[in-house]
């Protein structure tokens, strides 16, 4: 493929599947985490990833850093195939790559001071020598706003939203390009919640940072990002501008999203159907759409682009 | 720290220390052979000439016990340092590689676990022949299984937090992983463990003893002084009585750091 014709990053047609090994005799089940995502993100902008627990965002995000291994499919960063890569190359290229995790109790190890934690990176990938990286350590919790004085303390002496921004300055600490920022504030009381988002902005602003951005708050991702996809079951269901996917959402599904999100009551609620005779063949949001037609039950939509560029996957458009 | 947060601890490393600072200072003033032979004055009660008495070969008591502290300390802590080290790096790497090499290293635990400890430690000794190193490979052999699954139990689930699917991104490698993230969060764990293990070896030392599987005579060790005080249980009582208590003092001041040891390293967060 051409590398110009490429974003920063690049994921095609990308499968990750499960298989799950269920009751006495093997009987082998598959579940489709991510079944078939295709997006582009350009260099200093934000893909927002909303839906619901389970869709498969965390796993999509994970698929990109290439901590788990993809079932099939495709993925550039700055052109270069993250797929068919040596394990080295790959070990190389993590610093310029990092992860923001959702739990920031989990996410720092316990037994490692701060300054060691923020050090680590550097130290894998040879940054500097000692006394530098210590300088770097400094630095870098300034910038992230922890005072330095504190970093021979052990992360349980922190709060939780301290603590990830402990994380965010692990994450930084390489100098990255691109960050994958999974549910970096839902742990997070609401008034904590706006600094770390604030935070995140002013760091991509200052260092021209590439976020994707996973979320199950429709409001946290609206602040943040450029483009939004929309995922269900393991597909991106609407993909396209902020703007027009708040102001115009079409998928059942959004809408459903954006509704509830107001706190309005959802007058499409609509009651769930629980067995799919051809789950297969059927549309997947089939059983809880508050519009479906006898059409949706034997037909798969595919995702479609509308005029205005928005990409939207539902038999209505 | 202070006492009232955790006497368990303070208690513990008392005893413990009474034991040692006992068998390695009063040698220095109280020069007696335990292996000298008296016939005459056998089976002789406590008295201020000889404090603990003599046994039914006139040998001092008291420098006997002294003599058994050494052998039981020393047993004890060898089986527990080998078994935690080999069963921590067994249970690491089986936790953390997974698939085949858990299998199969699994398995042989569940082999050794299937018999009691203590009978494959004396079928093992009775074709070794006993001798203290022999007694050692025995309890090593039933012993670091405990530890391996320990360990493994707890890489399982440190494996699946986020702190170390950060090292991974940050581009940490597998050694890193293990040694650096894994091993500091399970260590502790195994410590507690190894506090309340030494206690056990001793006890298992002094079983084998008893039964005339562990330290040879005339080397003394507590328990081979209990099963020969056993002959004299009403004539001479104080024969078993002083080796049970030396025994007595030591696992329970083991058995108390274990306690102590385990309520401080619990992480915080963790309780």
């Amino acid at each position: 493929m051409d590398k110009k014709n490429q974003g920063f990053i690049t994921v095609e047609n990308l499968k990750k599947y499960f298989y799950l090994k269920t009751g006495l005799i093997l009987q082998k089940g598959v579940l489709k985490a991510v079944n078939g995502v295709d997006f582009k993100i350009e260099k200093g902008k934000t893909l927002g990833l909303v839906g619901e627990s389970g869709s498969g965002k965390t796993t999509l995000g994970r698929l990109i850093l290439r901590l788990i291994k993809p079932t099939e499919g495709k993925i550039y960063f700055e052109g270069e195939d993250l797929v068919n890569i040596s394990s080295t190359r790959l070990r190389n290229l993590r610093k310029k790559m990092q992860i923001i995790f959702q739990d920031p109790y989990s996410s720092l190890n316990p037994r490692f001071k701060i300054e060691e934690i923020v050090e680590e990176p550097l130290k894998i990938h040879r940054m500097g020598n000692k006394k530098k990286r210590k300088e770097s350590v400094d630095e870098l919790l300034n910038l992230v706003g922890i005072d330095p004085s504190l970093k021979r303390k052990y992360p349980h002496e922190f709060s939780g939203g301290q603590r990830q921004r402990i994380a965010i300055c692990r994450a930084l600490a390489t100098s990255p390009e691109f960050i994958v920022a999974d549910e970096p504030v839902s742990s997070l009381d609401v008034s904590i919640q706006a600094q770390i988002l604030n935070l995140l902005l002013e760091l991509q602003q200052k260092f021209n940072l590439t976020y994707l951005f996973i979320s199950h708050d429709l409001a946290v991702v609206k602040h943040l990002s450029d483009e939004v996809a929309v995922m269900y079951a393991g597909q991106f269901v609407e993909y396209g501008k902020t703007e027009e996917i708040y102001n115009s959402p079409l998928h059942p599904y959004t809408i459903l999203l954006i509704e509830s999100s107001r706190m309005k009551k959802t007058k499409s609620f609509i009651e769930t159907l629980d067995n799919l005779e051809n789950g297969e063949k059927c549309c997947s949001f089939y059983s809880k759409c508050p519009k479906r037609k006898k059409d949706c039950k034997f037909n798969k939509p595919e995702l479609v682009e509308l005029p205005d560029k928005r990409k939207i996957r539902c038999l209505l458009y | 720290m202070s006492f009232k947060e955790n006497p368990f601890l303070f208690i513990g490393i008392s005893l413990i220390g009474f034991i040692i600072l006992f068998t390695l200072i009063t040698p220095l003033f109280y020069k007696v052979s335990p292996f000298e032979i008296d016939l005459e004055n056998r089976l002789l009660p406590p008295s201020k000439k000889y404090p603990l008495g003599k046994d039914e070969l006139g040998r001092d008591e008291l420098a006997r016990i002294l003599y058994g502290a050494r052998i039981s300390l020393l047993v004890g802590f060898t089986v527990v340092f080998i078994s935690a080290v080999v069963g921590l790096i067994m249970g690491l790497i089986s936790g953390f590689a997974g698939g085949l090499i858990d299998e199969v290293i699994m398995r042989l635990v569940d082999i050794l676990l299937a018999f009691p400890g203590i009978l494959l430690a004396i079928a093992l000794i009775a074709f070794f022949g006993p001798s203290l190193v022999n007694l050692i490979f025995a309890l090593v052999l039933t012993g670091w299984v405990g530890y391996s699954r320990l360990a493994r139990a707890q890489v399982l689930k440190l494996k699946e937090m986020d702190f170390i699917t950060a090292a991974k991104a940050i581009g940490a490698g597998y050694l890193r992983i293990l040694f650096r993230h894994l091993m500091p969060n399970v260590l502790p764990f195994i410590l507690v463990q190894a506090s309340l293990g030494i206690a056990g070896a001793i006890l298992a030392e002094s079983g084998l003893s008893f039964l005339g599987l562990g330290v040879q005579p005339p080397t003394p060790s507590w328990g081979a002084m209990i099963n020969q005080g056993r002959n004299h249980l009403f004539d001479a009582p104080w024969l078993t009585i002083f080796p049970g208590i030396a025994l007595l003092i030591t696992i329970l001041g083991f058995n108390l750091l274990g306690e102590g040891l385990r309520k401080i390293y619990t992480p915080k967060e963790w309780e």
